[in-house]
């Protein structure tokens, strides 16, 4: 029995498999590029938002929502990767609800608005959340919004707070981006941590965990709060995320695609990434592969998150049934990378370091 | 009638001619040697540990951070104390454990820090280790063992409590706590899953392939069957080899090989450690002397106490004994039947104590399972039906929420715990828990019946029904 079951594994005859090198094919094709693609768009943002500063236009203000739109897609696509070292700069980049008292106080305020004060200014003020806030706000036309920033003093405010925001993004990004693509960066030290369960910083179990927080989040807090989680039952739709530009579905589609994109090591088939790695392992899920289990069940998250009508805000309300299959195919995939895929790698799912025996 | 009472009568004699045996071999004088060194070794590693502890700033992360602890059953009234009188409490422990080192008013000391020790441990189940509870067990058993009666404070303050030798039961009732959770552990690793199937240690050992020198072997599965096999070997065995003198010295290369392994492999923490030191109780005070002249130090017998037994200890001596014979007669006799029977209550539940838990702490059962799960819990308002899940991460720490997940005691105690503060909140709700489980790299399932309502259920040491099989 025990000649049998070892004859039964292949894996004694396979070459070993090379994490380090699916580390650094994740830190080149995908991780690298996803936070350059982010910090280009941020740039682009600042731009516009300077260009709306000088000429508060209804055209110069819908120029600016598509690039915040385009920004915050890019963006998400790096959520995933808030690893400890970097998780200040996520946030100053999008701390989610951002809030609108400090936002109106500054622009009711009398310092003077510039990058260095956007630089200071704590995370629940700045970054994307606050931009959106300034600049969508789906209850008012836009001749109404861009009143706003027309409307004396306080107008020049205003619009001098969003460019010092943008400006403040697109500086934050940059450093984040360059942060990663470095020698030094955070890529090298992501890529040379390549042992799972040695220490908390072992790179596979940092990145098992960040899917997994990314997909508790999303179901959770993106998604669960404004089914109601939170308030016995009953929708909340103030609670979604990105209320204001109706992009909350997009976003969460966006932060999908970064996990596959994470999962597969990159966009292309022979691409090596966590899939291979677990199909290495011999990791099945009821006699399948879990690699393409895990695979397939992306793509019904996709699918499903596809099916709810835009904007999320309202359907919480008028097609519960399509949010809830989107949430429950969320919730299958968080079951399949945080129970299984984790059981396969053994790595230590947690944040704290702890004696184990 | 007399025919059958002789015999009886008999037999009672030669009961009593054992025991008395017994007696003699239990009171015949040993040397002292064994049981300070453990002294010395033991407070130093707690001293190490409540430090290292404390450096990590894991008092403020297990202790004083989370809104919601996991007590024991029975022990729910063991609450944390505010974040002062905690650091407090791991000072007096640090304090203790120098106690103990020093041989310092030593019992008060080894005392003090089961107790405060003990306490600590019984504050949160989420960080259950049981290397924890092996210091808990060390500890008391320390507190009946004249350990201070050389290299303490205590002998140069009061020369009356100098001895070179203590009865052998003391040293014996040591090696006996260190050979249970051998033994245990080693009887714990006969499963299918660890013989037959090389799990979990087949899960883990590949992630060490990048290890020096032997890396390439974890990736052989052969490896992980060689790891598993000889590891249960050791474990039932080492004790006997220990005792042993011909095969002491290659058996005690063999604790230390085997631990640092396990250190260099695993995050297992002070675990090693706490085990090497205590399988120095096996020695003899020929074996600490040839120890150290191997390293060089020659002069052992002239620094340390008379070896010469001395089985008259004088008037103070024999005063003492009053308190060593409550203990071998009254206290530890229950203390090892006890430890007999908590590894082997498991068996008094259905299923496989491996997925189900029940019985599973407090049994030497150490690293056999990689076990990962997610729970999520579905409130149920009973005045509308309305119904919505909870996630536990907002309230838990992430330390507590993975151990929850794959524990049902611990599913019951939230799921408990968020109908009150629901009820609280002025909501009467059912709480039934969706918990899916992978255990050593089988496809997750349902740990538990999703249809049961665990407000409801009872928390007590019964088998749960509700735990699927």
């Amino acid at each position: 029995m025990i000649l049998g079951s070892l004859a039964g594994c292949g894996r004694g005859a396979q070459a070993p498999f090379d994490r380090e090198a699916m580390l650094n094919g994740l830190v080149q094709r995908v991780i690298v590029p996803v936070h350059d693609a982010a910090a280009a768009e941020a740039a682009t943002l600042a731009a516009a938002a300077h260009a709306f500063a000088g000429a508060p236009t209804p055209a110069n203000l819908a120029a600016l929502q598509e690039q915040w739109r385009r920004t915050a897609l890019a963006w998400k696509e790096a959520e995933l990767y808030a690893f400890r070292d970097v998780m200040i700069l996520h946030s100053q980049i999008d701390k989610w609800p951002t809030n609108e008292r400090f936002i109106e106080g500054f622009i009711a305020g009398t310092e003077r608005l510039d990058a260095a004060f956007a630089a200071d200014v704590g995370s629940t003020s700045k970054g994307l959340p606050a931009v959106e806030y300034l600049i969508f706000d789906p209850k008012r036309p836009p001749d109404a919004l861009v009143a706003d920033f027309t409307a004396g003093a306080a107008g020049e405010r205003r619009r001098q707070y969003v460019a010092a925001l943008a400006q403040d993004l697109a500086a934050k990004t940059a450093e984040l981006a360059a942060m990663w693509a470095g020698p030094d960066g955070q890529g090298a030290a992501f890529i040379a941590a390549a042992t799972p369960g040695e220490d908390l910083n072992g790179s596979i179990s940092m990145l098992t965990n960040e899917m997994i927080v990314l997909l508790e989040d999303i179901a959770q807090h993106k998604l669960g709060d404004p089914m109601g989680h939170l308030s016995f039952g009953v929708p909340a739709p103030t609670f979604v995320e990105a209320g204001r530009s109706g992009a909350s579905l997009a976003l969460i589609r966006a932060d999908l695609q970064g996990l596959t994109r994470a999962f597969h090591g990159g966009d292309a088939p022979d691409d090596v990434g966590l899939d291979d790695y677990l199909t290495y392992l011999d990791a099945e899920y009821e006699g399948q592969p879990l690699a393409a289990v895990i695979s397939a069940q992306i793509d019904a998250a996709l699918a499903a998150v596809d099916a709810v009508d835009p904007p999320l805000r309202v359907a919480v309300e008028t097609d519960p049934d399509a949010v809830q299959a989107a949430y429950d195919a969320i919730e299958q995939l968080l079951v399949l990378v945080k129970v299984d895929m984790a059981n396969h790698l053994g790595v230590t799912v947690t944040f704290s370091d702890n004696d184990g025996d | 009638m007399a025919t059958l009472r002789i015999p009886v009568r008999s037999d009672k004699a030669e009961v009593a001619g054992r025991t008395d045996a017994l007696r003699t071999w239990l009171a015949r004088p040993a040397d002292i040697l064994p049981l300070v060194v453990l002294r010395v070794a033991f407070g130093a590693l707690m001293l190490w540990s409540t430090a290292r502890f404390v450096a990590r700033d894991w008092v403020h992360e297990f202790y004083i951070a989370p809104q919601f602890h996991f007590t024991y059953l029975g022990f729910g009234w063991v609450k944390p104390l505010p974040p002062a009188g905690m650091y407090l409490v791991f000072g007096l422990l640090a304090g203790c454990a120098v106690a103990v080192l020093l041989g310092w008013r030593y019992r008060l000391g080894v005392t003090l820090f089961f107790l405060l020790f003990t306490y600590v441990e019984l504050l949160d189940k989420s960080y259950y280790l049981n290397h924890y509870y092996f210091i808990s067990l060390l500890s008391f058993l320390l507190i009946w063992l004249p350990a201070n009666g050389a290299w303490s404070l205590d002998a140069r303050r009061q020369p009356a409590l100098v001895r070179s030798t203590v009865p052998a039961w003391t040293v014996r009732a040591l090696q006996v706590q260190i050979g249970l959770v051998y033994v245990f552990a080693g009887l714990a690793k006969l499963t299918p899953d660890w013989l037959i199937h090389a799990l979990p240690l087949r899960i883990w050992l590949p992630a060490h392939s990048d290890f020096p020198l032997l890396g390439p072997l974890f990736d052989q599965v052969w490896t992980a069957y060689a790891f598993s096999w000889a590891g249960a070997l050791y474990d039932l065995m080492i004790p006997f080899l220990l005792l042993w003198r011909p095969t002491r010295r290659p058996a005690f290369a063999a604790v230390v090989a085997f631990h640092v392994t396990t250190r260099l492999l695993f995050p297992i923490g002070m675990f090693p450690w706490i085990m090497i030191t205590a399988t120095l109780v096996f020695f003899t005070r020929e074996d600490f002397a040839q120890a150290l002249r191997w390293l060089g130090v020659h002069h052992f017998c002239t620094w340390t106490v008379a070896p010469v037994p001395q089985p008259d200890q004088g008037p103070v001596a024999r005063s003492k004994r009053g308190w060593m014979t409550w203990a071998v007669v009254g206290v530890l006799p229950l203390f090892f039947v006890y430890q007999l029977v908590m590894p082997l209550r498991h068996w008094a539940y259905p299923g496989d104590v491996h997925w189900t838990e029940e019985g599973y702490r407090f049994a030497w059962k150490v690293m056999l399972v990689e076990k990962t799960g997610h729970v999520r819990f579905l409130v149920t308002e009973t005045a509308t039906g309305r119904k919505w899940p909870v996630t536990a991460r907002t309230e838990l720490t992430p330390q507590q929420e993975k151990q929850m997940a794959f524990q049902p005691d611990m599913i019951l105690q939230y799921a408990r715990h968020l109908a009150a503060q629901y009820a609280a909140a002025g909501h009467a709700v059912e709480v039934r828990a969706e918990a899916y489980v992978s255990l050593n790299g089988r496809t997750g399932r349902l740990l538990l019946d999703p249809t049961v309502n665990l407000a409801a259920a009872h928390n007590d040491l019964g088998h749960k029904r509700w735990i699927l099989p």
